[in-house]
């Protein structure tokens, strides 16, 4: 692992001078530079160098011989390793424990970094979600589900974010939060599902047949609502 | 050959909205959970997987359904080498919660800041800083724009907008001469000639003429006189400066402005610096390049606009592109009163040879000699460095030859280069010669 130090750039709406002629940040939160050129107007224009104000350091870190990882990135990969270990916690806490080989499989979302935008998580997740159905008894309910929960959004919404960047890309501290405050909400909304889930548990209502057909009935709405591309009707 | 005329603003549309992996992620882990949970009794299941349900809702509800247009623009199309200019890239409409990325590719001479090349699109726009670092025309890098969604649901791009021009103009290096300019002939130059005339060079005091400027009358002498005096000068006048520089050779390594110059940096910067101080003196300057295909022809002229065409032309310098020419073109019609200044690291007989034939036309022929030191100075490469002082054993014969007709050849050394030789030329114009009959 390499870890390089590249040239020094300016801080947002920071001032800074190169070659004589003046430099500032664009407003944009990202490090930006607008300048101004001596030949623009006349050649050979005056120029007045601006002392250098504030630097920051960009950091990126090279695997070998692969592309450049930023630190954003690496801490986008690290949630998503946060979030598996979160719910195989939750899981070993579910079932009372389990070997520890499975402890290993907290490692995915680090070997799949580089393919966080394909198919690789959701292969990674639906065997994590099988795991749950396999080693729960049918008809049971743990409250270890709702940090189970919190680990699969904080897993889902990690690995998005760092698809939505190349691997050198940084986020800013406000991508980053309005990310944080979404994975919270949708966490949120596991918490009254928990509660009723909690509450029913062990209860015989006598309408399991009736759930059964609302809750697919929900499941079918929810997949035709969420539908992008639907099909063409055969002419 | 049509003018250039480099891109300044590009604008692509980013396409159609689509669904990333991430949606159909949450959408197949959400469903596929509810459905087992429900039909295998498995309560916990569904509350694991009711985040990713509102995930995936919320990113469907709250998805973009606008098209989204990208521009990237250059603040100017013309820099100076080393200057650092902002790159603005803007989508429009500005989307609220939109995570925008801007790639700008990799080029040459064209360093990114940040230097990886990605910014982030805060509110519909971001700034990238671009700093040039060798003279020339160029492309910068490719522009890419990705919008990803909230929830990272939907994707417009990554679209590639149409590469961006600019011309990089060479920064003159510092020069600065003090001797006058030979065989000044126009009349508003700064060069100060034996004709009197209006002028600044004091010449004497003589009577009052009916014309003489009344600001010109010398009251003191007046006084004592009794008749009106006045200042006389002489005249000034310009002079023409033909400047020829040799396009074949670029010898050395391309480190742009922050390293070692190669000889064609040293030739067009040193070009750029004699042009700028003689044009800033009201002289009157022709530049013809040899060695360079597509160098747009650039006629004789002075003042500021000049000096501008003339560092666009060397901007568009490519070395070494027409190897065949003989530089019989660039030295036709040439004034023959203009000094001629051969900017050559004489490496191509054919500038020796051109410099031997207007030498032999009877003009004031001086070769200004560019070959930078450093490639026979270099400590890391001894066997290069002993090549190159075989191969210059073999230019001083050249050399020799060329001083033996007569004609100067001064290294660049930047201020003060051409003092000498220039004072040396006027010095020779008003000794007596002997004339041939």
């Amino acid at each position: 692992m390499t870890v390089s130090e590249p040239p020094r750039e300016p801080e947002p709406e920071a001032t800074t001078g190169l070659s004589g002629t003046s430099v500032t940040a664009g407003a944009s939160g990202t490090v930006g530079a607008s300048g101004t050129a001596g030949a623009s107007g006349t050649a050979g224009a005056a120029q007045t160098p601006v002392t250098p104000r504030r630097v920051r350091m960009r950091r990126t870190v090279h695997f070998g011989t692969g592309p450049e990882w930023s630190l954003s990135q690496l801490g986008a990969t690290a949630a998503a390793m946060g979030g598996v270990g979160i719910y195989l916690a939750s899981l070993s806490g579910a079932v009372g424990g389990f070997d520890s080989l499975w402890w290993a499989l907290v490692l995915l979302p680090a070997l799949t970094m580089a393919w966080a935008g394909s198919a690789g998580p959701l292969v990674y997740w639906a065997f994590l979600l099988y795991g749950w159905f396999t080693l729960t008894p049918a008809g049971s309910f743990s409250w270890w589900s709702l940090p189970a929960a919190a680990g699969c959004v904080v897993g889902h919404a990690a690995t998005a974010l760092s698809a939505s960047s190349p691997p050198a890309g940084s986020f800013t501290a406000r991508t980053a939060r309005r990310w944080i405050r979404h994975a919270a909400l949708a966490f949120a909304a596991a918490v009254p599902v928990t509660l009723l889930a909690g509450l029913l548990t062990g209860r015989s209502l006598g309408l399991v047949p009736a759930a059964y057909v609302i809750g697919l009935g929900g499941v079918a709405v929810g997949l035709w609502f969420v539908r992008t591309s639907p099909p063409l009707e055969r002419e | 050959m049509p003018p250039w005329r480099p891109l300044r603003t590009a604008t692509r549309r980013l396409g159609e909205w689509e669904p990333t992996a991430a949606h159909q992620r949450a959408i197949a882990l959400a469903a596929g959970g509810a459905i087992v949970a429900v039909v295998g009794r498995h309560a916990d299941l569904l509350v694991i997987v009711t985040p990713l349900m509102v995930a995936a809702l919320w990113g469907h509800l709250v998805r973009p359904r606008t098209e989204v247009t990208g521009t990237a623009r250059l603040r100017d199309t013309t820099f100076r080498e080393g200057a650092v200019t902002g790159l603005h890239v803007t989508t429009a409409p500005a989307l609220p919660d939109v995570h925008g990325i801007v790639t700008v590719a990799r080029a040459p001479w064209v360093e990114r800041k940040p230097w990886s090349g990605i910014a982030e699109l805060q509110d519909g726009a971001a700034t990238l800083g671009l700093r040039w670092t060798r003279w020339g025309r160029r492309r910068i890098g490719t522009v890419s724009i990705t919008l990803v969604s909230t929830w990272g649901a939907f994707r417009a791009g990554p679209v590639d907008l149409p590469d961006l021009e600019s011309a990089t103009l060479p920064v003159p290096a510092s020069f600065d001469a003090s001797a006058p300019t030979p065989h000044p002939r126009g009349i508003v130059g700064l060069n100060r000639s034996n004709r009197p005339g209006s002028g600044s060079e004091f010449s004497t005091i003589r009577q009052f003429h009916p014309g003489d400027r009344l600001r010109r009358i010398h009251w003191p002498v007046s006084m004592r006189t009794g008749a009106l005096h006045v200042t006389s000068t002489f005249t000034d006048e310009d002079a023409h400066v033909f400047l020829l520089v040799d396009c074949f050779s670029d010898v050395g390594p391309r480190e742009g402005i922050d390293g070692r110059p190669t000889s064609l940096d040293v030739t067009v910067r040193a070009a750029g610096a004699i042009s700028e101080h003689f044009l800033r003196s009201n002289d009157r300057l022709t530049l013809r390049t040899v060695g360079a295909a597509e160098v747009p022809t650039l006629g004789v002229g002075s003042g500021t606009n000049h000096l501008r065409r003339v560092l666009d032309t060397l901007a568009a310098i490519s070395p070494a592109t027409e190897r065949r020419d003989t530089g019989e073109h660039a030295i036709r019609g040439v004034d023959p009163n203009a000094l001629c200044l051969v900017l050559s690291p004489l490496i191509e007989p054919t500038m020796v040879t051109l410099a031997h034939t207007l030498s032999a036309r009877g003009m004031t022929v001086v070769v200004v000699d560019t070959f930078p030191d450093h490639l026979v100075e270099d400590p890391t490469s001894v066997y290069q460095a002993l090549a190159w002082r075989i191969r210059l054993l073999s230019r001083d014969a050249e050399v020799h030859n060329l001083r033996m007709r007569g004609v100067p050849v001064v290294p660049w050394r930047g201020a003060g280069s051409l003092d000498q030789v220039l004072r040396d030329i006027a010095r020779r114009a008003s000794a007596p010669r002997m004339g041939r009959r």
